[in-house]
């Protein structure tokens, strides 16, 4: 009888058995008709794993979850297996790096994506403290690379396959070439890996990913059981794993997620960052050094500049309400925050407040996906800036330097989005 | 040659190899004068582990790191070993425990302990997310254990070894009795494990955590290693591990951290978070319902309320500035969440702005850990309510209503901890 291995299509956690019964000899086949959502939510797969979480192995023994288990399970039902090693040290460094692997690659990968994905809550603090872990580790793993073709001795071992799996994601979702460049080392581990006859029957042909996922916008929380069972999920453009007995089919890899197409513009030699970096640090002389700078910086082709007026600013007779408004604003164009930088204004020392606001954005217009998602866009009156008019343009580095008064009024407020 | 870990004192992944080597009658030797921060920074110990973390076991073949896979080769250093069970499918499930423990118990209590002691950023948001983890998981395992006295067969292997040292660290420092007792099988296996004589040898006395250690105070972010380090370190109060040469040696575990003061007062008719609840949740007819429920509830022998007045309020010309200040003093009074209830107002159509407040904390005075440590608190008078007096009591639901005018003068701002 065949061990049965029950996933979804295109798990990356079940290609490590995958890979693993390649490499031994050893037969697995997929439970027909798995339903990602259904199949797991039985009684009798529950009974197989009371977390319901995927993959999970039938065995003439009985079930065994946990994608790393089910690994060494299908390893060490060949004796001997080289897999293992050929000694004690051997195999414990093999364990040493699939842990590693687990615990420092793989939830760090996870800890960076899956908030990206809508599966966890995202929070931009996090973000940061997850990729640094995550650099850290890969820095590490480079490291050991740097003197190591495989992870242990001098051929694939399991270490190799829960890595090269681990790793996958990774590669194939968040990390582009541009983080990756970092970890040379990786990098040619990573690619002599997927292209060996074993992992490519399996995986199919891999495609770096070309950008980091969007953040999704802020939904209602996602059920309990989602941010666990992404874990198990693999990216959706992975292709479909084929099972050991269809060793000619060849199935081609679909197309990647297509870009934001601001991504796609020519480039500009205005760089956001830079300009974000100079009116975060400039302390003092705020118009010498900030505004001048940003005149200097701005590309009028890359780059466009509009003002946006409240059409509603009669509402706006308390003064918390009205700058809670801008607020979460601010908050919706986190989606953009790659494209654009803004400053928002509430204007006036007693109601109604005038809501007014300066914005640059990546491109020539508006994006679209912006004014396709934020719903507050449609709120506001917008309006191009003319930079050849020089009272346009005094408005502009009014506006970024919070001057008060402004055109003859008190502030209330002024928010930045950078 | 004994094998030798480096390791701090009182490690709990390093009590995994610890106890495994006691069961099995290995030999294994701590270093000596090991000091976290620096024994771990030193060339010797970066050519163990190229990331600078703990354990390291290092043996007559080299060294090996990652706990789980330094446990690994302790228990198959001895032939045959129980601990790995009897037959390949035994094997298979000891794995898939002692990953499921690692990924879904010990990373969840991470993420929930480790922004709370400061060792990652605290946001409440990504707490609740891990916690709802952490039950799912628990959840599970008490599933499994409703049927089974070990993890795997009918002794003790290492699945329970390493199942125990991870848990140890929740019941020991965040997991209190109310959180615990929803999974009653993981309690009666956790205590019957730590009890057994080859663990109690190792890790001493334990005591389940009294309270949730309060979120610290924002730091500047920790040194990048600090996070990562963090996952292998041991409670503070955990004793130190013996040896296996001094078996005789019984150290008594040092007391628990001591609690924070308010936890020990007498126990309140007011219940703070039904209070929370109830105005937050009240939408219209407010005064007849969250007010009349806040003088309902209140117990002025559990809890006092205070009234602060900004002491400089000629500086608060620029409304923006202004009102930034109180938004950092409300974040920093989140060390005493659980304690208070706070309303602070921005009053006045135009400069200088007044700043006033009104508290709710525990107990008959202000915390002493909170005027300590919040350097705000001296920037404000401090008075506290005369609730028999019906002027001040009426004052305390206007701002607790944000009722307009405030004392004769229109609102800026309201903002409210709760």
């Amino acid at each position: 009888m065949a061990l049965v291995l029950h996933t979804f299509d295109g798990n990356k956690n079940a290609f490590k058995a995958l890979i693993a019964a390649e490499y031994s000899g050893v037969k697995v086949e997929l439970a027909k008709n798995f339903q990602m959502g259904v199949s797991n939510k039985t009684p009798e797969y529950l009974k197989m794993n009371p977390i319901g979480k995927v993959p999970i192995l039938e065995t003439p023994d009985g079930p065994v979850f946990e994608s790393n288990a089910i690994a060494r399970y299908v390893t060490r039902s060949k004796s001997d297996n080289p897999l293992y090693g050929s000694s004690l040290i051997e195999y414990a460094h093999i364990e040493q790096w699939i842990d590693f692997s687990a615990t420092e690659v793989d939830a760090n990968t996870g800890k960076w994506l899956f908030p990206r994905l809508g599966f966890a809550p995202y929070v931009a603090v996090s973000e940061e403290a997850a990729i640094a872990a995550l650099k850290r580790s890969l820095g590490a793993l480079n490291t050991h690379l740097a003197s190591n073709t495989y992870l242990v001795g001098h051929s694939v071992t399991l270490a190799d396959i829960v890595m090269t799996c681990n790793l996958y994601m990774g590669f194939a979702r968040i990390m582009t070439k541009n983080f990756t460049s970092e970890f040379p080392h990786v990098e040619r581990y990573f690619w002599t890996m997927v292209n060996q006859p074993n992992f490519k029957k399996v995986m199919g042909d891999v495609k770096q990913a070309d950008s980091v996922p969007q953040v999704q916008k802020k939904a209602a929380a996602p059920k309990e059981q989602k941010p666990k069972e992404a874990k198990k999920e693999a990216p959706k453009e992975a292709p479909k794993p084929k099972a050991a007995e269809k060793p000619e089919e060849e199935e081609e890899a679909p197309k990647p997620k297509p870009k934001n197409p601001l991504d796609l513009l020519p480039p500009s030699k205005m760089i956001l960052d830079e300009w974000k970096r100079l009116y975060s640090n400039t302390k003092t002389n705020f118009r010498e050094v900030a505004i001048k700078g940003f005149w200097d910086m701005y590309d009028p082709e890359g780059y466009s500049l509009w003002f946006c007026d409240y059409k509603y600013n009669d509402e706006n007779t308390v003064s918390f309400v009205t700058m809670n408004k801008v607020g979460g604003f601010l908050q919706r164009m986190d989606l953009c925050r790659k494209y654009a930088f803004g400053k928002m204004l509430v204007i006036g020392s007693e109601p109604p407040f005038k809501v007014k606001g300066l914005w640059l954005f990546r491109g020539p217009e508006i994006p679209k996906f912006v004014m396709d998602e934020v719903y507050d866009m449609e709120l506001y009156e917008w309006t191009k800036v003319d930079i050849s008019d020089e009272a346009q343009k005094e408005r502009v580095s009014a506006m970024i330097e919070d001057l008060e008064p402004f055109e003859g009024e008190a502030l209330l407020d002024a928010k930045c989005f950078k």
